[in-house]
């Protein structure tokens, strides 16, 4: 075996492991838990072709279903319950949107590609203490 | 290399091109046949990708060029199975991307890489799906799938480039590449 080949397998091996370790660096940070003594407002924003379409605020006990449509005859049908979001029915080719499941925090997007439907979580996380962020500025 | 661009007969030109048909047709039944199967994670863009074991392949035994068409007829053709031309949009990005990433990487590494090679191909598929889906959506929060796509992209492109180098290693080049 010729070193050179061990450097180039040695460096390729560390660029991937590299780019392993700062995803899951990434993923942490993305899951962290929200610390108890803070509370969290959570408003799911639903995005359609780059557009605001409607801001929810996912408040326990809130419940509402609805339709989005999307072009000539391509619907998601958008099911809040509990503090969660999710697409519960869609004519997408591949509902993926569907298969995602319902989320309750702004970790990722659940998104509809084929119909550039996306519907994100918006935080914002107030200490007890301290008056909400929007307040001050406003 | 199995032939010279000097000897570019009719006869080899039509058996290139023919040879180069059946490879997008292999690619394509591939591409739709994977797309039979449950996705692995319910996730946009996490996916196995053996459709680009046929461009590693090619790009083993001919001219990135010709890797590059194949690649293309099978993106074209898959998204008029499909019938949605905004997955030709992404399918395009992500391809492109992946290409332009493995034929460098390959001109550099050569063919005894090509799972490291593969690797790289399936990260910058899923970096320029990610781009075109901010681009879409104009939302640049769609990065947030980045660090589960950067993970799924190792580990599928090891299998896809693993596939590609038993492949090469267990099939004779008079069956593979009959030029």
């Amino acid at each position: 075996m010729k070193p050179f080949k061990d450097k180039k397998t040695l460096g390729l091996t560390l660029a991937i492991l590299g780019i392993l370790l700062a995803s899951a660096v990434t993923l942490l940070i993305q899951f962290r838990p929200t610390s108890p003594d803070k509370t969290v407002h959570k408003t799911a924003a639903i995005y359609q072709d780059g557009h605001l379409l409607r801001r929810i605020p996912l408040e326990p006990g809130a419940e509402d279903t609805f339709t989005v449509e999307s072009g000539k005859d391509g619907f998601n049908a958008i099911q809040v319950v509990n503090g969660k979001i999710g697409i519960v029915d869609a004519n997408c080719p591949d509902k993926l949107c569907v298969k995602m499941g319902m989320i309750s925090s702004g970790t990722y997007p659940i998104s509809c590609l084929p119909h550039k439907l996306v519907i994100q979580i918006e935080e914002s996380e107030n200490s007890k203490e301290e008056p909400p962020v929007d307040a001050l500025t406003q | 290399m199995t032939h010279s661009p000097n000897k570019k007969t009719p006869q080899t030109n039509v058996k290139k091109l023919t040879l180069l048909a059946v490879y997008a047709t292999i690619a394509l039944t591939i591409f739709t046949a994977e797309s039979f199967l449950p996705p692995l994670v319910p996730l946009p863009g996490v996916k196995l990708g053996l459709s680009n074991i046929v461009t590693l392949w090619l790009l083993m035994h001919t001219k990135a060029r010709d890797a590059l068409w194949v690649l293309l007829a099978r993106i074209v053709l898959s998204s008029f199975f499909a019938g949605q031309m905004i997955s030709l949009l992404y399918s395009l990005a992500g391809g492109i991307f992946c290409f332009a990433a493995m034929a460098l990487l390959f001109r550099i590494l050569g063919s005894k890489y090509i799972v490291f090679i593969s690797i790289f191909g399936a990260l910058f598929h899923n970096l320029g799906q990610i781009i075109i889906a901010i681009c879409i959506t104009q939302l640049p929060s769609m990065a947030a799938y980045l660090p589960v796509l950067a993970i799924s992209g190792v580990a599928t492109g090891a299998f896809t480039g693993l596939c590609a180098f038993y492949l090469k290693r267990h099939l004779p080049p008079k069956i593979a590449w009959p030029m």
